[in-house]
C-alpha cells in the first residue's frame, strides 16, 4: 500500500540524487546514530551563552536556521521561540540526546536520506543548501535548546 | 460494446445524480480501466481513508479544510470574505458571447458545454495525449476562427469558473482506457507525483500524501485525494481566481524547482493521474482557499 507508493518516490529520489551534486562526505561520513530513543542527556549551556542569547543578538546559528532563504527550518519544525512554525518534523528540542556528537547531527543535516530514504528533510550539504560552516553554527545553536519551546 | 462507446453513451445521459454517477463510474471502471490502474486507485484512496477514518470520500472536496478541527466553519467564513461571483459572471458572459461566425461553445461540446467539467481530463487515443477542458476550449475557438486564450489567463479562468460552476457537485469520473499510450501518460503523471525535485528535494507525495493534515508553516497541507476538485480557485496569494496548473507552478516554485508551463504535457499527465486517483470526489470548484 503506502510503502509501495512512497517507496516508488524514494527510488526516484535516489535516481535524482545520483545525478545531483556528488560530494564526498569526508570527515562527515560517520553515520549518525539511528536510535533517537536513548534518554536525552540535557546539556547545560554555559551561563555566558544564556546571557548572550537573552540580552544580546541571537545566536548566529539561529539566524541561519530561521532565515527562509537559508535553513528555513521553521517551515517544518517548532524551534525555540521561532514564529510561524510548521509541524511536519518533530520539535527541535534536546537534540544532543538524539545526536550525542556534533558530527552526527552534522551528518544528518548533510543528507538525512542516508538514514531514512523516504525522508522529507532536505539534504542541506549534499544539495549545497548551506555551507559546512553554516551547518556547524546551526548545530551549535540547536544544542542550546534544552527546554520546552514557548509554543 | 466497446468501452469507449459505453462511455460516450454515459456522457450523453448527462447524469446529474451523484449516486447514479457513482454507479456509472463503477461500471465505466470495470469496462474500461486496466486492472492494475484500478487497483492502484483503490490502494491510493484506501491509504487516505484509513489515515482519516472519520472522513468520507466526498469530504475530500474541501481539501485541507476537511483535515482541520474547525475546517468546515473556516471554509464557510472564507467563502463569505471572497466573492467568486464576478469571475463566474464574467465567464458566463464570455460563454454567451457569439464567435465572429455566429457560433459559440455550444457548437463544440456535448450538453452545450454545461455540466460537463467532469468529462476532463481524458485520454484522447487519436491525438495520443491527455486533453483538458482548457485545451478543448482553445481548440473550439481555433475551429471557429477565434484567437486562443492565454492558458490560465483571466478570460480562460473566468470561462472555466463558469463552466465548472455548472458542474458543481458532479462526481469526478476519470477513465483510463486500456490502451498503452493512455497507460503511459498515467504512469508519467504518477512518476511526476512521486519524484523528488528542486532545491529542497521534495516530491508532491511528501507534502500531499505522507504529511497531509500537517502544517508547512501556518498552511495545512491538503490531501492529494480530491486535490483537483476545487479548481479554479481563489487563493489569497493571488487575490484572484486561478487554475490548477497555476497552483502546480506555485508548488514547484515553493520547493525550488523550475515550473513547467500551464497545459504542458507534464502538468496534463499529472492532472490525469490526480483526477483519476480522485474518482468519486464531487467537484467543489470554483472555490476559495487560504
Amino acid at each position: 500500500m503506502l510503502p509501495a507508493l512512497i517507496g516508488l518516490g524514494a527510488s526516484f529520489g535516489q535516481a535524482h540524487a545520483a545525478e545531483a551534486v556528488n560530494i564526498k562526505l569526508d570527515d562527515l561520513a560517520v553515520p549518525a546514530t539511528k536510535s533517537p530513543t536513548a534518554a536525552a542527556t540535557p546539556v547545560t549551556p554555559t551561563p555566558d551563552k544564556q546571557t548572550k542569547k537573552k540580552k544580546e543578538a541571537p545566536h548566529e546559528g539561529e539566524l541561519i536556521a530561521f532565515d527562509e532563504k537559508r535553513g528555513n527550518c521553521l517551515a517544518c519544525h517548532v524551534i525555540g521561540a521561532g514564529k510561524n512554525a510548521g509541524n511536519i518534523g518533530p520539535a527541535l528540542i534536546d537534540l544532543q540526546g538524539k545526536f550525542p556528537k556534533e558530527k552526527q547531527l552534522l551528518a544528518f543535516l548533510w543528507d538525512a536520506s542516508t538514514q531514512n530514504p523516504k525522508t522529507i528533510m532536505p539534504p542541506y550539504g549534499k544539495h549545497r543548501l548551506l555551507t559546512e560552516d553554516e551547518m556547524k553554527l546551526i548545530v551549535e545553536y540547536l544544542y542550546t535548546l534544552t527546554s520546552a519551546p514557548a509554543e | 460494446m466497446s468501452s469507449l462507446g459505453l462511455l460516450a453513451i454515459m456522457h450523453k445521459l448527462a447524469v446529474k445524480s451523484s449516486l447514479v454517477a457513482l454507479v456509472c463510474v463503477g461500471i465505466a471502471l470495470m469496462q474500461t480501466v486496466h486492472a492494475d490502474v484500478a487497483d492502484e486507485m483503490g490502494r491510493f484512496q484506501d491509504y487516505f481513508l484509513n489515515k482519516h477514518p472519520d472522513l468520507p470520500l466526498t469530504k475530500y472536496a474541501d481539501g485541507a479544510f476537511a483535515l482541520r478541527d474547525s475546517g468546515a466553519e473556516e471554509l464557510v467564513a472564507l467563502r463569505e470574505t471572497v466573492s467568486l461571483e464576478k469571475t463566474i459572471e464574467r465567464g458566463r458572459a464570455l460563454y454567451l458571447a457569439s464567435f465572429a461566425n455566429g457560433k459559440g461553445y455550444a457548437a463544440c461540446f456535448r450538453s452545450n458545454g454545461l455540466g460537463i467539467a467532469t468529462d476532463y481530463p481524458y485520454y484522447d487515443i487519436l491525438a495520443r495525449q491527455v486533453k483538458t477542458f482548457e485545451m478543448e476550449i482553445n481548440e473550439c475557438r481555433a475551429r471557429h476562427g477565434q484567437a486562443p486564450y492565454a492558458h490560465g489567463g483571466a478570460e480562460m479562468t473566468a470561462l472555466l469558473a463558469y463552466l465548472t460552476e455548472t458542474s458543481r457537485k458532479n462526481i469526478i469520473t476519470v477513465v483510463i482506457p486500456d490502451n498503452p499510450d493512455a497507460l503511459a501518460a498515467f504512469e508519467k503523471g504518477k512518476q511526476f507525483f512521486f519524484a523528488r525535485r528542486g532545491k529542497w528535494n521534495v516530491s508532491c507525495a511528501h507534502c500531499h500524501m505522507a504529511y497531509d493534515g500537517k502544517r508547512l508553516r501556518d498552511q495545512t497541507l491538503s490531501p492529494a485525494l480530491g486535490i483537483t476538485s476545487h479548481f479554479p480557485a481563489h487563493y489569497a496569494q493571488w487575490s484572484e481566481v486561478g487554475t490548477l496548473h497555476r497552483r502546480f507552478s506555485d508548488c514547484m516554485t515553493l520547493i525550488g524547482a523550475k515550473p513547467f508551463p500551464a497545459q504542458s504535457e507534464e502538468y496534463r499527465n499529472l492532472e490525469f493521474f490526480l483526477s483519476f486517483m480522485s474518482n468519486g470526489v464531487p467537484l467543489s470548484g470554483p472555490d476559495v482557499r487560504p
